[in-house]
């Protein structure tokens, strides 16, 4: 209990008392030391959050050095447009495929007899068939 | 197995009436053909039988799409993972 200081005279404890019931009268310095760490600890998050968002950041502020004038951007227009027009014309033109024999004249087909069940049964064991071959 | 697969196909062509038959699978790829119907139908033929299949209620229940002109029908058939057309000429 040396360290006590009630004595006005007695210098002051380098360590604050841990004992409340022992607080020195300007006892609210001892603590400060838990003032401090809180603080460190908002200026670290403050500063992850910072980190954080600097890394989502796009920075686009360099995109304007390559921002193109007006006659540049048609004349790049017309070039792609030329390109294409060339790409376009050299590709094989490929038809829509279609079954043969379909008919231009469906009022004919539809007025016909109906297709002989001969015909389906035929096409029936001829899938049974070669069902079992594959 | 192929072998035999094409021996059919040849036979189907037999009949005077057939002027082409196409065997495929289920994604269209070609497994053999003869005459009218050729590897490039392998897609139509597949989807067609797929489509009609898709109106059916009845899942056991494989349906024969007929395509009619005036000239002949092409059959469209699936069983299991193949799918055949047989194209006739009206006789």
């Amino acid at each position: 209990m040396v360290l006590l200081c009630f004595d006005p005279d007695e210098r002051k404890p380098l360590i604050p008392h841990p004992n409340p019931v022992s607080k020195p009268p300007n006892g609210t310095d001892w603590l400060t030391p838990s003032v401090p760490s809180a603080r460190t600890d908002e200026q670290a998050l403050l500063t992850s959050i910072l980190t954080k968002t600097a890394q989502n950041i796009i920075d686009v502020s360099a995109a304007d050095s390559v921002m193109m004038e007006q006659h540049e951007y048609m004349d790049k227009a017309r070039q792609y447009s030329t390109k294409l027009a060339v790409l376009s014309n050299s590709l094989p033109q490929k038809k829509a495929l279609a079954l043969p024999s379909l008919t231009s004249q469906p009022h004919q087909v539809l007025a016909s007899d109906l297709v002989p069940y001969s015909d389906v049964q035929q096409v029936i064991s001829c899938t049974l068939i070669h069902e079992r071959d594959v | 197995m192929e072998s035999t697969l094409e021996q059919h196909l040849d036979d189907t062509m037999k009949n005077p009436a057939v002027v082409g038959v196409l065997c495929t699978d289920q994604q269209g790829h070609n497994l053999g053909c003869r005459g009218s119907l050729s590897d490039e139908h392998g897609g139509v033929v597949s989807v067609l039988a797929k489509q009609a299949a898709a109106l059916t209620r009845d899942p056991t229940d494989s349906p024969t799409v007929c395509l009619e002109s005036e000239s002949g029908n092409i059959l469209v058939r699936t069983h299991g993972t193949i799918t055949v057309a047989v194209h006739k000429i009206a006789s």
